[in-house]
């Protein structure tokens, strides 16, 4: 194994550490951008990903020269990264000087001192997540066995950053589920206990609680937990009884 | 589980139970595609007995209804344990585990208990609740499935969850919520009479129920109806 296989290898480790252990958004596209320009020749990296309208965003860059680029590639809607999103294919440009492609884009990448791009895709089957964004100094971009580990790279990350959105997903919806039992729970008991103080019956005690709640802009769930752990009285309740 | 795993399994259930409720479908598809009795899918929230969201075959309920009249069981330690707890023989010294759970099991025809965590990751909502009217562990293939069926609950309780306005219960996860509803008030009502905390109360309305040999919903039923007045 050459040193720049091993090198692969181990990013390749670390990218699917991420997936086990503490995720961390930020590292992980830190870690992917940083990797690029150490094992491809390249002078910069970049990543952006789309937001939940689709909408892209600088999430990662090696440098704040292409974190500034990349923001322009946003704003002025075109570049390498945009139609690589937008197609879900490899874009390629051997050399920004001889090309007529992107009117706005390009005159800025040409001052960034960037002479050639290529952007990859970040995708899971037909889902296009993203796209990484590579910049070289010099015209010609990478042979066909980097870019096809460039690709890989960028699978690996987007599976983890799929997962990681997956359940993240799932633990704001499993709160949600909790927060509604829990509270169904709590709205029972304080019931029972204005039932079993105030000698009132269900139905009154819900009135009550309610009543409480809409006069004093609270949660009828906060209302019912203060008085099912005592720290709200009937008294009090039905003293504001209009 | 594998996508087509997942695609392979729903229609599986959809050719056992073509129609229903989709948490009802799991039950049922685990009585049929398992060598078990009976089925639940039970909510649980910060180690409560939570109320059961489906149930098919056998006397399932009344087996919940054991859990959460103890407050102890195989579904809480599965729940709070996070792993399947297997029970092949209910008569082979599980009563050193849940003496009061294992007497009941048996007078319900329980004599083999299998549970699974409805998890993702660090995220518990509950469990699948499996039971036989006979000893006997679960072959390979059958806890492969179980698993699955776990899984499948898990995605299912979470995207009836979504449905849901903030604050409210995901419609189809209400089950017998209703007859728990009792309990939860019953409750109320002795922590103010005894003046003592609710969790005290829960332990008092449970005891009294074992004691006497009564279904918990029986007790709460003669609180709510001033028929009985627990003593301090």
């Amino acid at each position: 194994m050459t040193q720049r296989e091993a090198q692969l290898n181990r990013t390749f480790v670390e990218l699917a550490d991420t997936l086990v252990s503490q995720f961390d958004v930020d590292e992980l596209l830190h870690t992917l951008a940083g990797r690029c320009v150490e094992l491809f020749e390249v002078d910069a990296a970049g990543m952006m990903l789309a937001d939940e309208h689709g909408t892209l965003r600088v999430v990662g860059s090696s440098s704040e020269q292409t974190r500034m680029l990349e923001l322009f590639e946003i704003q002025s809607r075109e570049g390498p990264c945009s139609e690589c999103y937008a197609s879900g294919q490899t874009i390629v440009v051997e050399d920004l000087e001889k090309s007529d492609r992107w009117p706005s884009f390009r005159p800025q990448a040409l001052a960034a001192g960037f002479r050639a791009a290529l952007a990859v895709p970040m995708s899971l089957r037909s889902e296009v997540i993203g796209a990484l964004n590579l910049f070289r100094a010099e015209p010609g971009v990478l042979a066909e066995a980097d870019r096809a580990a460039c690709r890989a790279l960028a699978d690996v990350a987007t599976i983890a950053l799929i997962q990681e959105r997956a359940l993240r997903e799932a633990r704001l919806l499993a709160d949600q589920l909790r927060i509604a039992l829990n509270s169904r729970v709590v709205i029972e008991q304080a019931k029972g206990v204005l039932a079993g103080r105030a000698s009132v019956d269900m139905d009154a005690a819900f009135g009550l609680l309610r009543a409480y709640a809409r006069g004093h802009n609270l949660l009828l769930v906060d209302v019912a937990r203060d008085v099912a752990e005592g720290r709200l009285t009937p008294a009090v309740l039905a003293q504001d009884e209009p | 589980m594998p996508e087509d795993r997942h695609s392979t399994l729903s229609a599986r259930l959809a050719a056992v139970a073509p129609g229903e409720p989709p948490l009802q479908q799991i039950c049922r598809g685990a009585v049929t595609l398992l060598t078990v009795t009976g089925a639940a899918v039970i909510l649980m929230s910060d180690d409560e007995p939570g109320a059961l969201t489906a149930a098919f075959g056998g006397r399932v309920a009344e087996l919940e209804d054991l859990q959460f009249a103890l407050g102890e069981g195989p579904c809480l330690e599965s729940f709070r344990g996070g792993t399947p707890i297997l029970e092949p023989d209910l008569s082979g010294g599980s009563e050193l585990r849940w003496p009061a759970f294992t007497r009941g099991a048996a007078a319900v025809g329980a004599r083999a208990v299998f549970v699974f965590p409805l998890r993702l990751g660090a995220i518990r909502l509950g469990v699948l609740y499996l039971f036989r009217d006979r000893a006997g562990s679960l072959s390979t293939a059958e806890l492969v499935d179980a698993l699955d069926l776990a899984d499948l609950a898990t995605v299912t309780v979470l995207e009836l969850q979504s449905q849901a306005a903030p604050g409210d219960l995901g419609a189809g996860l209400d089950g017998d919520w209703m007859h728990h509803a009792a309990v939860h008030q019953a409750t109320g009502v002795l922590s103010a009479q005894l003046d003592t905390t609710l969790a005290n109360a829960l332990s008092r309305i449970r005891a009294h129920a074992y004691a006497n040999d009564l279904s918990i919903y029986v007790v709460a039923a003669d609180i709510l109806g001033g028929r009985l007045r627990l003593q301090r």
